[in-house]
């Protein structure tokens, strides 16, 4: 059976450094502060007064924290909206794609990739 | 009557002139960029465009600037001069960007300013000095043009391979 067709996703969009991005919001389980678990580091660079973090689980059900300086918002956007990036931009496997927001790219982040353990690794 | 000098040349005369001899010229996209005034065969620039608002890529080579939205199109943009390690771009007013596509590739290029298009000979072309550095690798020659000076002319496929390779190895 084929996957149903996805008209609209929920993104919930956050600032780092002062560059938006957004991340499909069935990962993110909670925004909680980014010192509460650990740390995937700061793949999209480091935030600059924000305590803030997207918490999301790994595979491996462990919660980790990818440090943000705030949420903006969750956001419907239709698919239409959403571009796959060119190749020849280069972007880090965890850049999946670009929302476009009237002529402005926000690069969309697909938070599992973040985690610098994958492929899943026991944490116990 | 013997026939009159006019109607002795006329017998003479070709039917249609003789071909000026053929002088092969190319079209050029012709910007400023920084000190340098480069050139890019027209043919591989689709369009220009005002600056864009810019999203930053992360981990990505400093050349590549980031993204912008083009007609409904995500696209790079490069900073020439820092490809060419010749300093960097800082924007400024007037400032375009224009889209080059080869290889398959479409890329967005900075550009300080638009001079536009011009012709050039192609005898007029001069190899691209051998001791210019990395700038010289990506060039596929200089003219010495009346109005504009130096004018390094750009091997944009050589660049956009070169860019993109740069940014697939990382």
């Amino acid at each position: 059976m084929s996957e149903p067709v996805v008209e609209v996703v929920e993104i919930v969009l956050f600032d780092i450094a002062g560059t938006r991005y957004g991340a499909d919001m069935t990962q993110v389980r909670r925004i909680g502060r980014h010192d509460e678990t650990e740390s995937v580091g700061a793949p999209l660079g480091k935030p600059t007064e924000g305590r803030r973090a997207l918490i999301f689980m790994t595979s491996g059900h462990v919660e980790v924290a990818l440090a943000i300086d705030g949420v903006l918002g969750v956001q419907s956007i239709p698919r239409d909206e959403l571009r796959r990036l060119p190749p020849a931009a280069g972007a880090s496997p965890f850049i999946i794609g670009a929302w476009l927001d009237r002529d402005q790219p926000v690069l969309l982040v697909d938070l599992h990739a973040t985690n610098p353990f994958r492929p899943e690794v026991s944490h116990a | 009557m013997p026939p009159t000098p006019l109607q002795l040349a006329l017998a003479e005369a070709p039917e249609k002139g003789r071909a000026q001899a053929a002088r092969p010229d190319e079209e050029f996209f012709v910007f400023k960029l920084g000190a340098l005034t480069l050139a890019v065969p027209s043919k591989l620039v689709r369009e220009v465009s005002r600056l864009a608002p810019m999203t930053p890529l992360p981990r990505t080579p400093s050349f590549l600037l980031g993204v912008v939205g083009n007609r409904g199109q995500v696209m790079p943009v490069i900073d020439l001069l820092r490809f060419l390690q010749q300093g960097e771009s800082k924007p400024v007013p007037g400032g375009r960007l224009f889209v080059g596509e080869a290889n398959g590739l479409l890329v967005a290029f900075l550009a300080d300013q638009v001079i536009g298009l011009r012709r050039i000979f192609v005898a007029d072309k001069l190899p691209a000095p051998s001791s210019g550095g990395a700038a010289a690798e990506f060039l596929s020659g200089l003219v010495q043009h009346r109005e504009l000076g130096t004018v390094s002319l750009l091997d944009l496929a050589k660049v956009l391979q070169a860019a993109r390779a740069a940014v697939v190895r990382r």
